[in-house]
């Protein structure tokens, strides 16, 4: 399995008035064709900052980052991203909204959006693809945020907390839907979330973060079988790594 | 709710009917001269009597404006995107807009008049001043508020500047910038008469002039009338516009 993304010896500082600050420090990171990667880590310990760096959207830092083989510094990555906020264009329904990054390297066709039917639906969007964004939930918010995002270009997606804003059950709902998805399509994604049991339930491994400046601590290879089923967070082995991941985190005097 | 929606849309007929009674039962107690202070029927009286004439003179007065509006409009989306697009020209521009809205316009009449004649285009130049900021801040403003994560991700989607500009920057100012719209349409009226006023052939504002002059109140009433009916219009032509274009977006105006 070849990497498409390895990360070696990350680090970056940002410069606020005359100080430095330091956000993170020589992170070793690297992710596998198809895999599901969560890091997990306390508010403000710059996984967001490790997410933007990996987008090309952050120039200045030391270390290599390559994505698909290549130094970002020389090659731009292409590759998907998706922040917290949905994002979504107000003016637009939601299938011109879906549609906007097909429309932007204009690849946009008729023929694509019959092709889109499909992952329409199982985006749980069917019907809803003249509303526009106010009229939809949060939830539904957010999957269209993601179908647009699925539509970008790489087949490398970052995700940067999709579901922090979403209420408790609707974020459940949210994990059992996204697990299915990336399952049926196997793209490399990475998942920024500070929610361990989201983070076990989805990944095949979790990079653990410290505390500003950033870096990572251990990671943690979650071997339950594919598919994944919701069931598999009561078991002793669920617990087990819920441990590990706490005591990690806790060592960090984080929580 | 629904009461409260009612009362809105009755209340104005009420309370204007209430006044104008008020106004004709003072006037008729009061014994006040017309020509200090006409009771309503006397207006409606001079009105009926001057609308040709108000109806001339108001074609002139709105040709002034419909012209000034448009050119302010067609100049401000032009200077307005040039200062989003190159940040020195707004550096350089702005203090000047700024100051040209604290010069009087009542000085700037008459120069205009002076430096460009006695026919329609000082009134015109006057209607643009008046125009052009308003539409510009809001233009500005609007085109300037993109959100930096979005800002991001279209960069990571790649999009060019102009896609940013037309896809994005342009349909989001739309809420901003008919709010400038409507300041500027509502004002563009006014803008007009007070150049006419100084100084015109033709015109409401030198109707009101004149009616001043000779102490025919009842007709300046009248033609106050028309240039509020006519401000109302140019406001609601723009509201309706502004609905027409960006319907079914309640919410995204409760957001932003």
């Amino acid at each position: 399995m070849g990497l498409v993304v390895d990360i070696k010896g990350l680090s970056k500082t940002y410069k606020i008035g005359g100080e430095k600050l330091p956000v993170l420090k020589e992170v070793y990171l690297s992710a596998g064709k198809g895999s599901f990667i969560s890091v997990i880590g306390p508010s403000g310990c710059g996984k967001s900052t490790l997410f933007r760096t990996i987008a090309g959207l952050e120039k200045e830092f030391s270390g290599t980052v390559m994505v698909n083989e290549q130094d970002i510094r020389s090659n731009p990555p292409r590759l998907a991203y998706m922040f917290q906020k949905d994002l979504l264009l107000p003016w637009r329904t939601v299938i011109k909204n879906i549609v906007l990054p097909l429309e932007l390297s204009g690849k946009l066709k008729e023929a694509d959006i019959k092709n889109l039917e499909v992952l329409i639906n199982e985006f749980g969007l069917a019907g809803f693809e003249n509303a526009y964004p106010h009229e939809l939930s949060g939830g539904m918010r957010q999957r269209a945020a993601l179908l647009r995002t699925w539509l970008m270009d790489g087949d490398i997606i970052l995700l940067d907390e999709p579901f922090g804003a979403l209420d408790a059950l609707t974020r459940i709902n949210m994990q059992d839907w996204l697990i299915k998805v990336w399952e049926n399509h196997r793209k490399t994604v990475l998942f920024i979330t500070h929610d361990i049991e989201e983070a076990v339930y989805l990944s095949d491994r979790i990079f653990v973060m410290s505390k500003r400046p950033g870096t990572i601590i251990d990671n943690v290879a979650i071997e339950f079988e594919r598919p994944r089923n919701r069931n598999m967070l009561y078991t002793e082995v669920f617990l087990e790594y819920k441990k590990r991941l706490v005591t990690l985190l806790k060592d960090d005097k984080l929580l | 709710m629904k009461r409260f929606v009612n009362t809105g849309r009755i209340s104005l007929p009420i309370s204007f009917a209430i006044a104008l009674m008020v106004w004709e039962g003072a006037v008729y107690i009061l014994k006040t001269p017309d020509y200090l202070m006409p009771a309503p029927s006397r207006v409606f009286t001079a009105l009926v009597e001057s609308f040709p004439l108000l109806m001339r003179h108001g074609a002139v007065t709105m040709l002034e404006v419909i012209s000034g509006f448009l050119s302010a409009l067609i100049l401000s989306a032009v200077i307005s995107l040039l200062m989003v697009r190159y940040r020195i020209l707004y550096n350089i521009l702005w203090p000047y807009m700024v100051i040209s809205q604290t010069v009087p316009l009542y000085v700037l009449a008459p120069l205009f008049m002076v430096w460009f004649g006695f026919g329609i285009l000082p009134k015109v130049l006057i209607v643009v001043l008046v125009c052009f900021f308003p539409i510009t801040v809001g233009l500005v403003q609007g085109l300037t508020s993109t959100e930096p994560e979005l800002d991001e991700l279209l960069k990571i989607m790649r999009a060019t500047q102009s896609q940013i500009l037309w896809k994005v920057k342009v349909p989001q100012a739309m809420p901003q910038f008919f709010s400038g719209l409507k300041i500027a349409a509502a004002y563009s009226v006014t803008g007009a008469v007070l150049s006419e006023w100084v100084g015109a052939k033709e015109g409401l504002g030198i109707f009101l002039t004149r009616s001043m002059k000779t102490f025919k109140t009842a007709a300046l009433f009248a033609d106050v009338f028309i240039i509020i009916v006519l401000s109302l219009g140019m406001f609601f032509l723009v509201t309706y516009l502004e609905k027409k274009l960006i319907k079914r977006r309640t919410d995204f105006y409760e957001e932003s």
